[in-house]
């Protein structure tokens, strides 16, 4: 069964993101559940330095983790669409909310 | 990561008064948050985010760029997050009034921006190539 993707105390989401190497296989795993060979196969790096990735971004909660047989497989936790989305519909709400305001200081001012 | 959102609206107000409500630390504070801005490029000033939706805190800003009446740009850093955006403002006038356009859009340092929402197959490459 899927393991839940915990985020762990701690572990800021967006330092584990600041990697690009790391965005980018979210990116893939977004697409598709992989194994860390596939996700591997992807880029020209060891699959030591892949799975050091991958073990970051599931510190942080943002890609689940299973075990089939000899193989670990990862795929995208809800937690990296949800923090995506956090920051843009943050930032809209509040800029809205601030034009509006902005809107009834300029109508109360002569 | 990156996001980016860009909203606007027409006051039914001239130019010259919109940007004095975004330059005049008084205004700022009335409609956005209290502050200790002053409209001089390169200037960094703070903002108090108190617990509003914007966060807790403090914010770190800097104008980046001034080009009054009609545009400004903002260093916008969240005291308790790393990375930073870039807030800009745009004025135009308009029949009826003036048109504020705000982009409010966050780059990582030293990153590849990498839209979320879509597959990028030729950023991949080129990341590994990077690798390589």
């Amino acid at each position: 069964m899927w393991g839940k993707a915990e985020r762990s105390k701690g572990v800021d989401v967006f330092q584990a993101i600041s990697d690009p190497n790391r965005r980018a296989i979210l990116d893939l795993l977004r697409q598709k559940t992989l194994s860390v060979q596939e996700v591997g196969a992807n880029f020209d790096v060891t699959v030591g330095a892949v799975s050091q990735h991958l073990g970051a971004l599931h510190d942080a909660g943002l890609v689940t983790r299973r075990k089939e047989g000899r193989y670990r497989y990862y795929g995208i936790g809800p937690g990296a669409l949800r923090d995506v989305h956090d920051w843009t519909g943050r930032y809209s709400r509040f800029w809205e909310d601030r034009l509006d305001r902005l809107g009834a200081y300029l109508d109360d001012t002569p | 990561m990156s996001f980016r959102i860009e909203t606007e609206r027409v006051f039914p107000h001239p130019a010259e008064k919109v940007w004095q409500a975004l330059t005049d630390p008084y205004a700022l504070a009335a409609w956005l948050m209290p502050n200790d801005f002053a409209p001089e490029a390169g200037r960094p000033f703070q903002m108090d985010c108190g617990d509003g939706e914007e966060g807790h805190g403090t914010l770190r800003c800097r104008v980046l760029e001034l080009e009054p009446p009609h545009r400004m740009v903002w260093e916008w850093k969240l005291d308790d997050q790393p990375g930073r955006s870039t807030v800009e403002f745009l004025l135009a006038g308009v029949e009826g009034g003036t048109r504020l356009t705000i982009r409010h859009g966050g780059d990582w340092p030293e990153s590849i921006a990498l839209d979320f929402e879509n597959g990028w197959p030729e950023k991949l490459d080129h990341l590994a190539d990077q690798l390589a």
